[in-house]
């Protein structure tokens, strides 16, 4: 057995595991509520940050923050039930929200008195 | 408190401008400008009084930048409440300020960044 398919059998070990009790999905779906909820704190205290202070670095923040945690878990659990979306739809949705994300929080470095 | 820092404080918060400075920054954060408006008093005179109300504490200051290069300040009331307390044969003068708020805090240090 080659390592790689070892460290591939270890992972799905872990993943048949229950936590507390709870089987896989349920476990992915709190674990991906918690990261949306505190996302969500720390996107609302941007957006309080730019509404504040008229701060445009931190409203791009607020959007990348809130594109890398709560919208793809709330599409990720929505898109699916709401269309006929497949797996793989549902990945490129959440891996494109992710992307934007970031395109945001990199747009947040620029200073207004840079630009 | 000693005695003479209470005095300060109630020699402050005799003066009618900073009082009107203090009550309009508490809504949010103003440049020099607004409060200009808002208190009815010349910027040499608003800018006195910030000078002496952010000495004690009362006032946040924050870097605003603009789009045009231009930068300017605002200030936020910190000043929450102060307690006069008179009780056997003396006079004790608290004052309580309050803790920024995290999304002012945070926005400085992403901006400082």
């Amino acid at each position: 057995m080659t390592g790689l398919a070892a460290v591939g059998l270890r992972a799905a070990h872990v993943l048949e595991t229950t936590v507390f009790g709870l089987d896989e999905g349920t476990t992915i779906f709190f674990v991906g509520l918690a990261s949306a909820a505190l996302g969500s704190v720390v996107a609302w205290t941007a957006y309080r940050g730019y509404v504040r202070n008229e701060s445009r670095p931190m409203l791009f923040l607020a959007v990348g923050v809130a594109f890398l945690t709560v919208i793809p878990f709330v599409l990720s659990h929505t898109v699916d039930l709401a269309t006929a979306a497949t797996d793989a739809t549902v990945l490129l949705v959440v891996t494109a929200c992710h992307l934007l994300g970031l395109v945001s929080i990199v747009r947040s470095f620029r200073r207004p008195d840079t630009a | 408190m000693t005695d003479d820092e209470g005095q300060e404080v109630l020699a402050l918060l005799d003066d009618e401008y900073a009082r009107r400075i203090l009550i309009a920054a508490s809504e949010e954060p103003m440049s020099v400008d607004r409060l200009t408006d808002r208190c009815d008093a010349s910027p040499p005179t608003v800018y006195r009084r910030i000078d002496r109300l952010e000495a004690k504490g009362f006032l946040d200051e924050y870097q605003e930048f603009d789009p045009d290069g231009h930068h300017y300040k605002t200030y936020s009331t910190r000043l929450e409440r102060v307690a006069i307390e008179i009780a056997e044969g003396s006079m004790e003068l608290d004052v309580y300020r309050r803790d920024e708020d995290p999304a002012d805090r945070f926005t400085r240090l992403f901006e400082d960044l």
